[in-house]
């Protein structure tokens, strides 16, 4: 698997820093992209929440908990601190609930920012606490598995500087000692764990 | 789709499939299917790093978004494509891209506050396209589907091995 690289190593480490001055420049030239609703790109809590005065009448898209009911107010995080604004008409504007909104839902409304502490909704989507928390919870479970299968299933090859498939494939219980933080990952010549008694916690 | 999960059962269902296909494919290809589909999630850096607060601490405007669109997500996948071994490059590139852009179209199609989706086609265009508005990314069943069709995958992935050896 050790075959040339085509424009030596050299070549390799110039065109790895091209890409990343390209992406670098992504997302610089994005987030100089102000709102702008003829794209569709509406201002948000991080935009909207340090100048509230300055977005009245204009569409926008603010998220953040809800801390009342009557009137509905949601609170949010931003740059400068934190805001909060009362939502009007968001029970008619909820697109995923049939019942009215709760102290605690997470709330992300679209509408228009009618004064600058009041919001007039158009569209607004609820979740619950828990909703989020299991989306965490879930994601997390994807990222370790991925992760496990590639620490399993590749090595960093010193010769070449790059990651290439290992031969055999590591032993379940080594994957778990990488992950635990505890040793690197043996390389292909090196033999997976000695059994030795008394050592990990899987007995 | 919605949570990482989800989008990579879906990874490892394409993976399957394409490994059951193409006997050359191993279990690591799988895996770099499985990569690609996660990989516009590390615009989640934001939520650890936040944009604003780089924009502060460098003093120019800075947007983690790109790495959640075409443009970006094509960069990763050169970047990554970089970092194995010359010989696999050509076929690292397209599993990392197939697991990508199963991503990018699932996400395309979840619904939003505004109605309008992320914006897909960056740098080409920033504008944000209508959203299909199909799912949050917090709803439970289109992982329950993706995890149905990563056991499929599997399925068909060891039927094909065992007729390989057999």
């Amino acid at each position: 698997m050790t075959s040339r690289e085509p424009l030596g190593q050299r070549g390799r480490l110039a065109a790895a820093v091209v890409v990343l001055v390209a992406l670098s420049g992504l997302l610089v030239g994005y987030g100089a992209l102000g709102p702008d609703p003829t794209e569709n790109r509406y201002p948000g809590v991080e935009t909207v929440g340090p100048d509230p005065d300055g977005y009245v009448g204009d569409p926008v898209v603010l998220a953040g908990q809800v801390t009342d009911t009557d009137p509905v107010t949601i609170r949010f995080g931003h740059p400068d601190g934190t805001g909060s604004v009362v939502v009007e008409g968001v029970d008619a504007a909820v697109l995923n609930r049939d019942r009215p909104v709760e102290t605690g839902d997470n709330l992300a409304v679209f509408g228009t920012l009618v004064a600058s502490d009041t919001l007039d909704a158009e569209r607004a989507i609820v979740r619950e606490p828990w909703e989020n928390l299991y989306m965490y919870v879930v994601s997390a479970l994807g990222g370790f598995w991925v992760l496990g299968r590639f620490l399993d299933e590749f090595r960093f090859d010193r010769t070449g500087y790059a990651f290439v498939p290992r031969d055999r494939r590591l032993s379940k219980r080594a994957v778990r000692r990488v992950l635990a933080g505890r040793g690197s990952a043996p390389s292909d010549g090196a033999r997976g764990e000695p059994a030795e008694a008394g050592e990990g916690g899987d007995r | 789709m919605p949570d990482v999960l989800a989008h990579v059962l879906v990874g490892y269902a394409l993976g399957s499939v394409l490994a059951a296909r193409y006997d050359r494919l191993t279990s690591a290809h799988v895996s770099l299917v499985m990569i690609g589909a996660l990989s516009p999630d590390f615009v989640k850096i934001g939520m650890v790093v936040p944009g604003p607060r780089i924009e502060a601490l460098l003093g120019i405007p800075f947007d983690w978004m790109p790495l959640h669109t075409l443009g970006g997500s094509a960069l990763v996948v050169a970047f990554g494509t970089l970092l194995v071994a010359p010989g696999m490059r050509k076929r690292t590139a397209a599993l990392l891209a197939i697991g990508a852009g199963s991503h990018l179209f699932l996400d395309f199609l979840l619904l939003t506050p505004s109605g309008y989706a992320y914006p897909v086609l960056f740098p080409l265009t920033a504008s944000q396209p209508p959203a299909p508005n199909l799912y949050l990314s917090t709803d439970r069943w289109p992982t329950v589907v993706a995890a149905v069709l990563a056991v499929a995958g599997w399925f068909v992935r060891s039927r094909s091995l065992r007729a390989n050896r057999g």
